[in-house]
């Protein structure tokens, strides 16, 4: 069981580095958990990157397996981004939904403000209905470049070793504090939201393997 | 100092029309090889990228208008929508893969360069179809 004291984790393997910025409001239930990647080399281009944006994730794990907290977990960061629509990527809408998507998207307006008005309609959805919110879930960045050029789904860089031990860790511990499941609440980003396409995949097929 | 004050500014403006002209001018033989394309592979998402067509000129000027990015400004302040077009284009002299997503973000590729680039509403207002 974590020490957790005013949503800040009191444990040797993780250190304390809050960056105000990135926390917005009020984070009430912690329902799942979305695993990132960084799409860049070192954790150091990250935390300052995030220290002037207002973009985030509650923890940063460098490749050196070192656990940064960097949000309290009381609070919402913006993590998740535009999410995509549960139940057409499991082929279970319903009637209404489907036409509502379709129409959307294949309707008058800008790109982006079609995809939002999708990501709109699943914010009414109630979680598991939907996937995971900023409102909702916890976020963790695994340090690690983009590999695919060009594309958008290409790979990501393996986890190190020591990444990998700690972010098993983190995870367990997180599981069993907000008695989540493995199965049903542990996301990778880029399968629920418009991201590259293999964001947080990767991580998540490694945890997989090695989650027990 | 009347003359000599209009003389510098004709000066002024001159170089930076030519700056401008300089900077407009350095993309040159633009094919487009795929419009309309999906990340996705559903029917619906398919569908609706398919609309997702640019000209020549536009993707000219997407990639004149166009702030570089790094991928770390990608990859935390903009989203990645499915639709997309691709081709090929000289950059420089220099032969480059693009491509260029719906939502005003794109990219050039070589052997050994990779350059993420990202257009405004505001700045791309001129582009039909990109945002």
């Amino acid at each position: 069981m974590l020490c957790i004291f005013d949503g800040v984790i009191n444990n040797p393997k993780v250190t304390n580095k809050i960056i105000p910025n990135i926390e917005h409001g009020i984070l009430p239930k912690v329902k799942a958990l979305v695993l990132h990647r960084t799409s860049a080399g070192t954790a150091e281009s990250t935390l300052n990157a995030w220290q002037s944006k207002k973009s985030g994730a509650h923890f940063l794990i460098d490749k050196t397996g070192k656990i940064y907290q960097t949000a309290s977990l009381k609070k919402q960061c913006w993590h998740v981004g535009l999410l995509q629509s549960r139940c057409r990527l499991e082929g279970s809408c319903s009637t209404e939904d489907a036409k509502f998507i379709k129409k959307t998207l294949h309707g008058s307006g800008s790109w982006g403000s079609k995809f939002k008005k999708v990501y709109l309609n699943e914010k009414k959805k109630d979680y598991p209905d939907r996937y995971p919110l900023n409102s909702d879930s916890l976020g963790i960045e695994l340090v690690g470049a983009y590999l695919g050029g060009s594309g958008d789904k290409g790979p990501f860089e393996k986890l190190k070793e020591p990444q990998g031990k700690s972010f098993l860790w983190l995870v367990t511990e997180l599981l069993s504090q907000y008695d989540l499941s493995f199965k049903e609440d542990v996301y990778a980003h880029g399968s629920i939201a418009r991201k590259k396409v293999k964001e947080g995949v990767d991580a998540f097929e490694w945890l997989k393997d090695n989650y027990q | 100092m009347k003359y000599i004050i209009l003389l510098l500014t004709s000066f002024v403006l001159a170089s930076c029309t030519s700056k401008n002209t300089e900077q407009t001018s350095k993309y040159s033989d633009i094919i487009i090889h795929k419009q309309g394309q999906s990340l996705d592979d559903d029917d619906v998402i398919t569908r609706a990228c398919a609309d997702f067509v640019l000209s020549k000129n536009s993707v000219y000027h997407f990639f004149n208008q166009s702030q570089v990015i790094s991928e770390i400004q990608l990859h935390n302040e903009h989203d990645i929508l499915p639709c997309y077009s691709e081709g090929t284009l000289i950059l420089d002299d220099k032969p480059y893969s693009w491509r260029i997503r719906a939502g005003g973000t794109g990219v050039l590729s070589s052997n050994d360069e990779v350059i993420n680039k990202a257009c405004s509403e505001k700045a791309c207002s001129n582009i039909p179809n990109l945002h």
